[in-house]
């Protein structure tokens, strides 16, 4: 028996949102820095130190994914799913901090409006669509023994409406959204936590985690999560049209559009449709810096949508750098803003970083604009793709820098040819005065005995300095690492705004050594006096 | 040699791959001419340009003073008869100087035929042998195995192979392309594969099979490929100045970019340095139909590096729809071929259609030009991409093909009363065509109850009420006395100005599924039939 239907269309020009400079999403962790029971006043406190006086214009809060954070009538409130008996006393206060705070007749939700407004900070909410902290779960069988606070019955009694085998191990108990009832589900938490405070808008944060639909069939099972994306704006709509001013929704996706794809975000159709207003890039775990900014905003076209970069932890970044690490991670997120903003981005997101009263200011008052900044420090490098060897988090990396080239092994070639990174400028470093350095790190590098030959954009470059960790640490005797750093002061001209190609070619290696080099990280360092 | 200057590769038609097998054809001892009998009879008179003869994975198929030959793994004492005819007549022929590659070569020119030689880059068929069908062959295990044509230099080195972790397990035995003696072996192959005769040039087959790196290291190893690839360049280069005409290089390699980027194929560096001549896609595992010809052709702009989509013979497409395996197969393979023409190729490739090319002839005739493919019956359907189960031998062969495969897929309700579109693109200009009988939608629905309400659209107009066509294979199958069987065929006989040339979008939406049944309905096909009268 067929039927017939007629598929609305969404056609209403729809209004831009602020043009936000820097997007702050909080996962919720300001609840358990006080000791309990912590006052309104402390929690908004603690949300706001980081943000205050710096380019953050909008604060995305996470309302977290299994309980209801709030006093819902139909899901479990957080606490529930332990009978509010903690393994620790974090989780302890992170919960009861909360409840208490309703059981005082207090809104945090409506407060943390409030200080929003007075700070010229919006604030939306956040939803993890599919978050997996149930990491020590690799079965449907011990997801429904677990006693895993946030595992509600709903999950349990319902081990079918999960991704079981057809996901990494660590995501074997996250919702199959191609149920229906996972949907309804998802569709009713959100609609809950939309109605909560008067909030600006709301955002979908689709990669907490990315993992929603069985494996290899994501592509074709696409149109369901677009489904739950049209319902969600659908739902939006009503609350925008019943308080008369729009109530826009963001959404966090991939970083690149194959990577959508593979997780079944159907990105062109989302578009098309207008089921979103904003558009935020980001890996599954850690920074992505593949961002493709103008296949967004190609999607973007002729919509209202804007497009935000956003940036997560940098911890696999870390290396045995010449400079500190805090100093490199400033250099390295004012580098890819500034690329960012010259292909187009409406501004920046930012993902778990935690920040306190004095940290991570001096990134969070500059990386907001591309007037701010100008004649900043900055490190523009290769991108990097490490795969972790955690057996509880298998494939949490398998969409997420798809492009990287480093860390790759130098291996001898029969043509004389080695890697090719690509590392792009977008300082105009010449008309600013910076100086600059070009700066490989070669792991188990012998320097006497190994002979590489580096080209910049084709031109073989000269003798380079060689400099270590080691060496360059007071407190260390030894004069020598296992890794080494080659350095060229380069002239303005040689790295001047634009893509740039550094290729290595292996000439020679130490016949003592049997392990291969491997070349860690390609950067250029931009340094204004 | 600047690519755009390089000698423009001979018009083919059809490039015809042959997996060399014939040599256990016959009994021994074959003769060549019963063997160039039996590989160039079905392709006579036919559009197949050049024939790619397969020498083989590893073992040398020509004596060899660096390689071992076929046979000498085994002592020349085999597990079948089948081997030891296919090893022992081969090896016969060079006994008795019987010239086997250059009489090859030979017969091919005289049916206006050119003749390469192929190489297979890794192919791996040591997953599993007579007491291992249950898992595959791990690196540790290779040297005590007498799987045939598994070298003595690769069982002496399991630390060049991938590696359990680095790619599907069956293909964990697979050379590790970015060890250069990897390389420099492979190298060596194809050097000697070249002057075994005056060949017209080689096929470096990439795809047979496709795990050559690392697999989350093989975008930034990459190089180590195209170094292989720069390497056998340079020396066809050096045969063609030798012998003073061209040596062509093709390359099989994935269907989209994103299944090369994954492999470690950096194709645009290849056309740009003018690595090959040219690029002949297909699956690893069967046919990927989803080739992204118009960027192979944007890539290869201003070069004379030519495509070729390429169709293999794999049996379970065809099987189960409403018109027989042949006649689906059929109609299938022209109304692909016909878009790739339309979309910019030259030709296609054919792989391991050796043992159904006489039963083919028909299409052998007709797939290789443009022309030959007007008004001919044929099929357009949506990307179907089927993937092995976790138990299976060979599990993670298609993890790299037909990546946006459309079907087959579960039918779920939704919220906002939406479904699954497919995509089906028609080449064939038939709004106005007199030459028309029918054109159908046929949709393959598995687990599908009467008592269902669904709704279809054919880009974005609800079709009517189909022809209902319950019996999926049971009315195709005389002996069947059943006449429903779990899927469920629904048909729409389809005016010739629904379906014009271009894209069409079919929209499948689930109103609502018969209570009494627990599971999801699927998909499986989504198909446009187009037949003209005779």
């Amino acid at each position: 028996m067929t039927q017939t239907l007629t598929r609305p269309v969404a056609t209403e020009s729809r209004q831009k949102t602020p043009p936000y400079r820097i997007i702050y999403n909080w996962d919720g962790a300001p609840h358990h820095y006080s000791e309990y029971p912590q006052t309104t006043e402390q929690f908004l406190e603690k949300t706001y130190a980081p943000l205050t006086d710096t380019q953050v214009d909008a604060l995305f809060w996470s309302m977290g994914t299994h309980e209801a954070t709030w006093l819902s009538e139909n899901i479990p409130v957080a606490g529930d799913t332990v009978g509010r008996v903690y393994d620790g006393v974090m989780s302890m206060r992170d919960t009861e901090n909360l409840r208490a705070m309703f059981e005082r007749g207090e809104d945090p939700y409506d407060a943390m409006v409030a200080r929003g407004r007075e700070l010229d900070i919006d604030v939306w909410p956040s939803i993890r669509m599919n978050d997996q902290h149930f990491w020590d779960i690799d079965s449907l069988d011990a997801m429904q023994k677990s006693n895993s606070q946030g595992m509600t019955d709903m999950r349990k009694q319902h081990p079918e409406w999960c991704l079981g085998d057809d996901a990494p191990n660590w995501c074997t108990s996250s919702w199959n959204m191609a149920i229906l009832e996972v949907r309804e589900h998802k569709l009713d938490l959100i609609e809950q936590a939309c109605r909560l405070a008067d909030w600006d808008g709301v955002e979908l944060d689709w990669q907490r985690h990315a993992f929603h639909l069985p494996g290899k069939h994501e592509y074709r099972l696409r149109y369901a999560l677009t489904d739950l994306q049209r319902a969600i704006r659908q739902m939006t709509d009503r609350i925008a049209e019943e308080r008369g001013r729009p109530f826009p929704v963001a959404v966090r996706v991939a970083a690149t559009m194959e990577a959508c794809r593979r997780v079944g975000y159907d990105v062109e159709t989302w578009a098309k449709e207008g089921l979103c207003d904003v558009i935020i890039g980001g890996g599954n775990s850690g920074t992505d810096p593949c961002f493709e900014t103008e296949n967004f905003l190609e999607l973007a076209q002729d919509t209202n949508i804007r497009v935000y970069p956003g940036y997560d932890f940098d911890s696999r970044q870390m290396a045995k750098r010449l400079l500190p690490h805090s100093e490199w991670r400033d250099r390295w997120y004012a580098a890819m803003s500034q690329g960012h903003f010259d292909r187009g981005a409406d501004g920046i997101y930012i993902f778990n970083w935690h920040a306190g009263e004095t940290t991570r200011r001096k990134s969070l008052t500059t990386i907001g604009s591309p007037e701010t900044l100008k004649r900043q420090d900055k490190a523009y490098t290769a991108i990097q793709r490490s795969i972790a060897n955690n057996p509880l988090r298998e494939d949490s990396e398998r969409d997420d820098r798809l492009y990287g080239e480093v860390p790759v092994t130098l291996y001898r070639t029969l043509t004389g040819d080695g890697p090719t990174f690509h590392v792009p400028v977008s300082d105009e470093v010449d008309a600013d005065r910076a100086s600059v350095q070009l700066l490989i790190e070669f792991e188990h590098f012998s320097p006497t005995a190994d002979e590489v030959q580096v080209s910049l954009d084709g031109v073989t470059l000269g003798l380079a300095a060689v400099r270590n960790v080691t060496a360059e640490d007071p407190t260390n005797p030894g004069d020598v690492d296992e890794n080494s750093w080659l350095v060229w002061d380069m002239e303005p001209r040689q790295a001047a705004k634009g893509p740039h190609e550094i290729k290595v070619v292996l000439i020679h290696r130490d016949p003592r050594i049997r392990t291969p080099i491997v070349v860690n990280n390609v950067e250029f360092w931009v340094t204004y006096g | 040699m600047n690519p755009a200057e390089r000698p423009l590769p001979p018009d083919y038609g059809i490039l015809f791959n042959h997996d060399g097998t014939f040599h256990g054809y016959s009994e021994y001892p074959q003769q060549v001419d019963d063997l160039l009998d039996k590989i160039y009879g079905p392709l006579k008179d036919t559009q197949v340009g050049a024939l790619l003869w397969c020498v083989g994975a590893e073992q040398a198929m020509w004596p060899s003073e660096r390689l071992e030959m076929i046979g000498d793994d085994q002592g020349r004492r085999y597990l079948t008869v089948k081997d030891m005819r296919r090893a022992e007549s081969l090896r016969t022929m060079f006994d008795e100087r019987a010239d086997l590659y250059g009489n090859m070569v030979r017969r091919g020119h005289d049916l206006d035929m050119d003749v390469y030689v192929s190489i297979r880059m890794n192919d791996n068929h040591f997953w599993s042998d007579s007491g291992r069908k249950a898992y595959p062959l791990a690196p540790e295990e290779m040297a005590k195995t007498v799987r045939p044509h598994l070298t003595q230099f690769r069982k002496d080195h399991p630390e060049w192979v991938l590696g359990i972790g680095n790619a599907p397990r069956w293909a964990v035995t697979s050379w590790n392309m970015a060890n250069p003696e990897v390389r420099e072996y492979t190298l060596l192959r194809i050097e000697e594969a070249c002057r075994q005769a005056d060949w017209d040039g080689i096929e470096i087959d990439w795809q047979r099979h496709a795990f050559h790196l690392p697999e989350f290291d093989a975008y930034r190893l990459m190089y180590t490929i195209t170094d292989l690839q720069r390497a056998i360049r340079r020396f066809t280069d050096a045969i063609a100045e030798e012998r003073g005409r061209p040596f062509h290089v093709i390359a099989r390699v994935g269907a989209s970019e994103e299944t090369n980027r994954r492999i470690g194929y950096d194709i645009e560096t290849w056309i740009k340095e003018g690595l090959c001549d040219i690029i002949a896609t297909n699956a690893n595992s069967g046919n990927d139909p989803g080739v992204e010809v118009e960027r192979y052709v944007e890539m290869m702009e201003g070069t004379n590096v030519k495509i070729y989509p390429g169709f293999d013979s794999h049996g379970e497409f065809g099987r189960g729809h409403l018109v027989p395996a042949d006649p689906w197969r059929e109609a299938w393979f022209r109304g692909l071929a016909g878009g790739y023409y339309d979309r910019g190729a030259s030709g296609v490739h054919l792989f391991n259609w050796h043992n159904f090319a006489e039963a083919r002839r028909p299409l052998l005739k007709t797939i290789g030009s443009p022309e030959t493919l007007d008004k001919q019956d044929k099929i357009y359907t949506s990307i179907k991409r089927h993937d092995r189960g976790k138990k299976e031998l060979r599990y993670g062969a298609e993890r790299d093909d037909r990546l946006l495969g459309e079907a087959p897929v579960p039918l779920y309700r939704t919220l906002t009363d939406e479904g699954p579109t497919f995509h089906i693109s028609v080449y064939d200009d038939i709004a106005d065509s007199e030459d028309l009988e029918r054109v159908e939608l046929q949709v393959n629905l598995v687990q599908y109850s009467p008592s269902d309400v669904l709704t279809f659209t054919l880009d974005g107009r609800p079709l009517g009420e189909s022809v209902p066509s319950m019996d999926s294979g049971a009315s195709t199958n005389p002996g069947d006395p059943g006449q429903l069987g779990e899927d469920a065929w629904l048909v729409w006989k389809l005016d010739a100005k629904q379906v014009g040339y271009g894209t069409h979008e079919v929209q499948i939406v689930l109103v609502q599924r018969d209570p009494r049944l627990s599971v999801p309905i699927v998909v499986e096909n989504v198909e446009l039939h187009i037949k003209y009268r005779r």
